[in-house]
């Protein structure tokens, strides 16, 4: 016992150990201040900031401008990307939670027959895709492309939230089941008044999940909505568009006053990142416990 | 609804299988007869799972064909070669071998580099007892997980761009030219992808360590202390092996998606300065296919020949995993 007392409180293990709180800092200061930068940049001049006046706070050196907003919302699409984006991201997540909570419920109830090989048909999925063309043309065929449909629908649902849910509704004591049959009542009216409110956590968190990733998501978007439908871009959409061509090419009023209007980019680029992850930002303190619980739970029979 | 009851005490009744002739068939019929909600709940499900998985595995006879838009998958003409016309061609690219190779490339530094980062940051996490603080590190290291790839490589662009922090910072260290940004000059562009995709991954994978960890005995620790076990020796012997189903696990499963690593990500910061390292097969059938219209077969048929090789990768890791440690997820 004092041998181990003494192991403790040596002079190498207190030094090792403040070594590690001090490399612990010094990442989690790298996975923030990158952020932070941007967000200080977008409310700078934009051309003190290029110079190094203003890194880390846009009081040093400048001061506070809101300029790249004001630049940014002359966007002709902006408002209306970030109202698609917010009606896409809802819409796929509700319709992806029903579809999900039904056949999670069915596949985890007793003495159905097919159980074993529809949630084989469903894991199945998990391994093998065909591919980004092929899905492609499957969405064309269906005459989705260049409708809102396109970005809820096809990614709206997967595998793995019909395996969380089956896990929560497999949690639930069959006695509850049992006595609710006894009750008179069907599989419809247990599912949606007794099995899905008791799996309320495991909600949750698909909703986080899904919302997060949806919100995100450019890459269907670019391919299923063409430029000839910018009214119906989600704002990442724009972000890319900001990010990969040229800023003078799209019609933002900026002032043509002091040379090109490329100067300003840098400025109405971080804006647009900011606005793009603000839904996340504010919220993200009180749901991380959120995403922490649905990592491990996803993971349990990923 | 009508005689729910009633319908539960006959499938009672018809319990025990196969009773004679016709029981199998009689046992489908009460099947559905009791359960016909339960399936109608799954159709939505299944109705998803076929259109948007299913098709697409079938459409990728497209690579075997020269696919028409107007004729559709039946009425399309086989390619030559017996069908391998489009392998055929893309193995003789000029392109090819650079695509192989830095698809390669890019998936052995994910392995290499951000996939051992959760384990080490979960590690030293672990042994962090004060609650507050772990709570603090998390809440920072968590953060980058979810910002959108467009987010990033907008932030990555401004960071290493011509006038960006990280290109200055390379200059004063004499690393860089003053003539372009480090993400336009290709000896750095394959190291920007690693950094930043462990920036964006780190702290989140290291949840699911930090959790196995969580698992493990403390009387283990305690009995490795008494034994004069050091800090090292713990981590050793008892930690890591503590861990191993779970990293053995998620690294089977890192190798089965190695060749697609961060294809959104180099194509977004692809420019004609850096394409030579930053085209990926993946970015290439992106590219070519979703963007440009009518090399579809082609496209499908290279895109198949990545998911064989990210499937014989899986299978393959798989094997050696048994092998070595006794488990594998197959």
């Amino acid at each position: 016992m004092e041998k181990k007392i003494r192991r403790k409180h040596s002079p190498s293990n207190i030094a090792i150990g403040a070594v590690l709180y001090l490399l612990l800092a010094v990442a989690a200061l790298l996975c923030v201040l990158p952020m932070w930068h941007v967000l200080m940049g977008s409310f700078s001049d934009t051309l003190k900031f290029g110079t190094y006046e203003g890194f880390l706070l846009f009081s040093i050196g400048g001061e506070f401008k809101a300029d790249s907003y004001r630049y940014l919302f002359t966007h002709e699409y902006l408002w209306r990307s970030i109202g698609n984006a917010v009606f896409y991201t809802a819409a796929s997540v509700a319709l992806g939670l029903v579809i999900s909570i039904m056949a999670a419920y069915a596949l985890t109830r007793k003495n159905v027959l097919f159980r074993r090989l529809l949630m084989l048909i469903i894991v199945i999925t998990m391994f093998f895709n065909g591919g980004l063309i092929p899905f492609y043309m499957v969405v064309n065929q269906l005459g989705l492309v260049d409708t809102p449909w396109s970005l809820i629908i096809p990614s709206c649902c997967n595998a793995i939230n019909i395996i969380m849910l089956s896990n929560g509704f497999l949690g639930i004591p069959d006695a509850i089941f049992e006595a609710a049959e006894l009750d008179g009542a069907g599989a419809f009216r247990t599912l949606f008044y007794i099995a899905a409110p008791l799996c309320v956590p495991f909600i949750v968190v698909i909703v986080l999940f899904n919302g997060v990733a949806q919100w995100n998501s450019w890459a269907n978007a670019s391919m299923f909505i063409s430029t000839a439908r910018q009214d119906l871009y989600p704002l990442q959409l724009v972000l890319r568009d900001l990010l990969m061509s040229s800023i003078s090419d799209m019609g933002l009023d900026i002032p043509s006053g002091s040379g090109s209007a490329e100067v300003y980019a840098p400025g109405i680029r971080m804006a647009c990142v900011i606005i793009a992850s603000l839904p996340l930002l504010i919220t993200y303190p009180f749901l991380q416990k959120y995403f922490e619980k649905g990592m491990i739970i996803g993971s349990v029979k990923g | 609804m009508q005689s729910e009851k009633e319908l539960a005490a006959v499938s009672v009744a018809a319990a025990p299988p196969g009773k004679g002739k016709g029981g199998r068939e009689n046992i489908l019929k009460k099947d559905l007869k009791k359960n016909w909600p339960l399936y109608l709940l799954v159709l939505p499900a299944l109705l998803f799972f076929i259109v948007f998985c299913y098709f697409p595995m079938f459409g990728i006879i497209m690579g075997f064909q020269n696919f028409d838009m107007g004729k559709g998958f039946f009425g399309s003409p086989w390619a030559d070669n017996f069908g391998f016309e489009h392998f055929i061609r893309f193995f003789h690219d000029k392109d090819f071998w650079m695509l192989f190779w830095n698809t390669l490339i890019y998936g052995a530094l994910s392995l290499v580099f951000v996939f051992p980062a959760p384990v080490c940051l979960g590690l030293m996490i672990h042994s962090v007892k004060r609650p507050w603080y772990r709570r603090l590190i998390l809440t920072c290291v968590y953060l980058p997980y979810f910002i959108s790839v467009v987010v990033t490589c907008t932030i990555i662009q401004q960071l290493a761009s011509d006038t960006g922090v990280f290109t200055e910072l390379f200059r004063s260290l004499g690393l860089a030219g003053e003539d372009t940004g480090i993400v336009n000059d290709p000896r750095f562009f394959r190291w920007i992808i690693v950094v930043s995709d462990i920036w964006q991954t780190i702290g989140f994978n290291s949840i699911i360590y930090i959790a196995a960890l969580g698992g493990i005995d403390e009387s283990l620790y305690e009995a490795a202390e008494l034994d004069g076990a050091g800090r090292w020796a713990k981590i050793w012997h008892i930690s890591l092996p503590g861990i191993l189903p779970t990293i053995m696990m998620l690294l089977i499963m890192k190798v089965g998606t190695m060749l697609n690593v961060g294809y959104e990500k180099l194509y977004l910061l692809k420019n004609r300065y850096n394409e030579d390292v930053a085209e990926t097969i993946s970015v290439y059938v992106y590219e070519k296919g979703a963007l440009g219209a009518g090399a579809w077969s082609y496209t499908t048929a290279i895109g198949f020949f990545n998911s064989v090789l990210s499937f014989a990768l899986l299978l393959g890791a798989n094997w050696v995993s048994k092998k070595l440690t006794k488990s594998g997820i197959l």
